[in-house]
């Protein structure tokens, strides 16, 4: 009966308990992650999803279904409603104790549990560890101890200490009406004070709070900690994509040198990595080195030759060489590959402008105003717009 | 000794009929002593069991041996319900099959049981009872529970992982609450309690 009644708490307040717990976890990896590997939470429903930046974009890592945690806190709940206390207000004040005590038991669970699914993401689909030897031994010891913890020892402890208060009681009513002693001594639990559950409350309502108040970075979802990428490059010296994914971030950072070479060491790792071959022409077009630029995306486009994002920096640096035909090429391939972005279509009407292929160019930056609204209130682009529709003579 | 701990715990009240007693402060009746005293013994012995639990040596001798006999006695009951049969730690029912891991062999709810009894003020005797009566008890509900789970995985499969982790997680800890309980009410009286 109590676990049912336990259920019927519980099932309100899930989703409210979750994003508690996501938001303290996030917290708690801040305080406990030296360098950082995981930068955000975001919690939905009964799951938590994991950000980091090891992957190079501000994209979730991985998500962890926390839908298991319920047990512990059903369970405790249960056990703390079914000790023998008389008045409904005073098992109300243990189930605030037992809730409050076995968040902070499922905080821990869920911040190891959170580093170790971000652990299995990378080493199985990326190739990467995130952590080293002794952390991951850590974090599997961690991990069976506060499973243990959270779902049998906060429960059964939480209950055995309520039970004993009550049991002992009796001891104290002796002392203070000694004439009803024999009366009391049956009915344990009639004077059961809990003014410890509340200073217990109280103190973790604190700590709670003060953990929310750990200021976290504004752009977190997207914050990037080099440190942490040179620690995982260091883990995997022989991994293309930890290589890659530093060179990623170096170049977000406008470090080009070093992401140069960084994209250099995942591909003598890796030689048909087309992503690395991208982004070494990328750097290489932020320098200026056009040519090297274009050696380097049609390199890319070998290995992948649907690569929208390569045949569009292609035509970029055919742009750049004033080669208004090849760019335009490049840039209906791009299009035909990846028919909805919109400054491909941008670019190749105004490349095709200046080929003369007026109504071309309208259809195509029309196109762009239509996928992208805010190109809408590009000036330049309505001017060029408003002149093709004044100037383009279907035949 | 014993004179000078009763004055501190009636430290603070007044005489019988002198109007309501003070009200103790915080840690300052036998009752907070006891409850403090149990939870300090408690968690000392969780630690301890975990420990000796966690080493290779009881890995070998204690969970394998278990889980291995729980295997063979599930399989000789389950045999009542269909095709079963055991290798190892592993069990099979009607072609559906499981593995009896380390956590599910009920090591873990026994000395937790066992931690509660040796916490509790009570006499060696009381807690002889209770680590005779309760280590077959819990071992009883975790071979129900492997039992009923291997019946649920053979005959009702959708309900296997609920009830699996949702149903008998939490009732093998309310279950041996339960043990714990009896224990104490039939054995441990109130007002028999060891001294604090």
């Amino acid at each position: 009966m109590f676990y049912a009644l336990s259920y019927l708490i519980w099932l309100p307040v899930q989703g409210l308990f979750i994003r508690l717990l996501s938001a303290a976890a996030e917290r708690v990896l801040l305080l406990v992650e030296h360098p950082p590997i995981l930068t955000a939470l975001t919690a939905s429903g009964s799951s938590i999803t994991i950000h980091s930046y090891v992957m190079g974009a501000s994209q979730p890592l991985t998500r962890m279904n926390c839908e298991s945690f319920h047990i512990t806190v059903v369970t405790a709940l249960a056990l703390a409603l079914s000790v023998p206390l008389k008045r409904w207000s005073t098992r109300a004040k243990a189930c605030g104790l037992a809730l409050t005590v076995v968040f902070f038991g499922i905080l821990a669970v869920c911040v190891v549990q959170l580093e170790w699914a971000a652990e299995v993401y990378a080493s199985t689909h990326l190739g990467i560890t995130l952590y080293t030897a002794s952390e991951k031994e850590f974090l599997d010891w961690a991990i069976r101890k506060t499973s243990l913890a959270a779902v049998y020892l906060v429960p059964a402890f939480l209950f055995l200490v309520s039970y004993l208060s009550v049991w002992s009681a009796p001891a104290r009513v002796d002392v203070k009406e000694p004439d009803r002693r024999k009366g009391i001594a049956q009915t344990p639990g009639r004077s059961f004070r809990i003014g410890w559950p509340i200073v217990t409350v109280a103190a973790a309502g604190c700590v709670i709070a003060g953990l929310l108040l750990i200021p976290t970075h504004d752009d977190r979802n997207g914050r990037v900690d080099l440190e942490g990428l040179q620690k995982i490059v260091t883990l995997n010296p022989s991994a293309p994509r930890a290589h890659f994914y530093l060179a990623l971030n170096l170049e977000k950072a406008g470090r080009l040198d070093e992401a140069l070479v960084s994209y250099q060491q995942a591909l003598q790792l890796q030689p048909n990595l087309a992503g690395a071959h991208l982004g070494a022409g990328n750097v290489y077009y932020r320098r200026g080195a056009y040519d090297q630029a274009a050696r380097s995306y049609e390199e890319a486009l070998k290995r992948e030759p649907q690569n929208a994002a390569a045949r569009y920096n292609l035509g970029n640096t055919f742009l750049k060489r004033g080669l208004f035909d090849l760019a335009a090429q490049s840039y209906e391939e791009a299009a035909q590959s990846d028919p909805d972005d919109a400054s491909v279509q941008k670019m190749l009407g105004e490349t095709l402008m200046h080929l003369n292929r007026r109504c071309d160019a309208l259809a195509h930056l029309e196109r762009s105003t239509v996928l992208d609204r805010r190109l809408s209130t590009d000036a330049t682009l309505l001017a060029n717009i408003s002149i093709l529709k004044s100037t383009c003579r279907p035949q | 000794m014993s004179d000078h701990r009763r004055k501190d715990s009636t430290k603070g009240l007044r005489a019988p009929g002198s109007g309501p007693p003070a009200r103790p402060g915080w840690f300052s009746t036998a009752s907070a002593r006891l409850t403090a005293r149990f939870c300090v013994l408690f968690i000392l012995l969780i630690v301890l069991f975990s420990s000796i639990t966690s080493t290779r040596f009881v890995g070998v001798v204690l969970h394998d041996h278990l889980t291995r006999f729980i295997a063979t006695l599930s399989a000789r009951v389950l045999a009542l319900f269909g095709t079963a049969l055991a290798s190892g730690q592993f069990l099979s029912l009607n072609g559906f099959g499981a593995s009896i891991e380390g956590a599910c062999d009920g090591v873990q709810p026994t000395y937790i049981y066992v931690a509660a009894v040796l916490a509790f003020p009570s006499t060696w005797r009381a807690k002889g009872w209770g680590i005779l009566i309760g280590i077959p008890a819990i071992f009883l509900i975790n071979f129900i529970r492997v039992a009923t789970i291997m019946l649920c995985g053979a005959y009702w499969p959708n309900w296997f992982e609920r009830v699996h982790l949702y149903g008998w997680q939490a009732l093998v800890i309310a279950l041996t609450m339960a043990v714990w309980v009896f224990w104490a009410e039939l054995f441990v009286r109130p007002g028999h309690q060891a001294p604090s």
